[in-house]
């Protein structure tokens, strides 16, 4: 009972994950599309991208697994991992599921830096988190020692 | 160890420590009796006996069931568990931080947010302890958060 239940909540959040990560997707190839002139995305494009989000998801839960926590290097090392996966994934997926036909050079590379920023401005996000957290943490430090 | 409990018309109460020397288990029971609530029996390596007031200690950590006791500049060993200094010490500010630690929050310098839901506390004397992602939300209850 006690590993169903543990691969349940693991599958659970797997599917948080891919649900995240596949809107994401859309969204991209939906904006890219758009700005090509195409103004839908087909169900087949949608299943792939579910499918590339479902191995990302489950490779982050791998790298990244529920309730276990480590310092400073082993996470970076691992937040590392996770983004060079993010790239070989999702350049890989678009390439090999062709989710971009008739797009030129110039404008992959463009489609590359924004995934790129996409990533830096989730780790800015983390970092702005963990200052304001810091922030309201010392506050109630202070709060706590000069109240008793 | 022979227990001996005599029962007498006498105006104090009084607890007589017969031994040879004042070994480890000498120790034990020395500490327990005048550890009160303002202060806190320990002693040293060379087993000397120490009273200190509970707002010296910074951190507790048991290393081999055993608890030590971490002041601004020397390290005391006490007989009391990190759950008993949690249970006594807490209105002083106590409070466990990891399954081994128990922290003075008045010890605390300044505390970090770190990922995984952890956070680092730098204590007065500059040293680094991290509270677990289990205990964390412990101390931020304590904090009023």
């Amino acid at each position: 009972m006690q590993e169903f239940n543990r691969t349940y909540l693991w599958g659970r959040d797997v599917k948080y994950r891919m649900g995240l990560y596949t809107t994401a997707a859309v969204f991209y190839k939906a904006v890219v599309s758009a700005l090509l002139g195409e103004f839908s995305v087909d169900s087949w494009t949608m299943l792939e991208m579910l499918l590339v989000s479902f191995l990302f998801a489950f490779a982050e839960t791998v790298i990244f697994p529920r309730g276990k926590s480590w310092g400073e290097a082993a996470m970076g090392r691992r937040a590392a991992l996770l983004a060079v996966l993010a790239n070989v994934v999702y350049i890989g997926g678009a390439l090999v599921f062709d989710w971009f036909p008739g797009v030129p050079a110039w404008w992959a590379a463009v489609m590359i830096a924004v995934l790129e920023l996409g990533l830096a401005a989730l780790w800015y996000a983390l970092w702005l988190e963990n200052r304001r957290d810091t922030r309201l943490l010392n506050q109630n430090l202070q709060h706590f020692q000069q109240e008793t | 160890m022979k227990i001996t409990v005599e029962h007498g018309d006498v105006l104090e109460n009084e607890v007589i420590l017969r031994c040879r020397e004042l070994d480890e288990e000498m120790l034990h029971i020395l500490s327990l009796l005048k550890s009160g609530l303002q202060t806190l029996c320990a002693w040293t390596e060379d087993r000397q006996l120490v009273l200190l007031r509970p707002g010296e200690v910074l951190y507790a950590e048991s290393v081999e069931e055993r608890t030590w006791l971490y002041c601004e500049s020397a390290v005391w060993a006490t007989a009391l568990t990190l759950s008993e200094l949690e249970a006594r010490y807490e209105a002083l500010g106590f409070c466990r931080i990891s399954r081994s630690m128990v922290a003075n929050l008045h010890g605390i310098r300044r505390l970090k947010s770190c990922a995984g839901n952890r956070i680092e506390a730098t204590m007065r004397n500059g040293e680094r302890v991290l509270i677990s992602r289990h205990y964390a939300p412990l101390l931020r209850e304590r904090l009023g958060m």
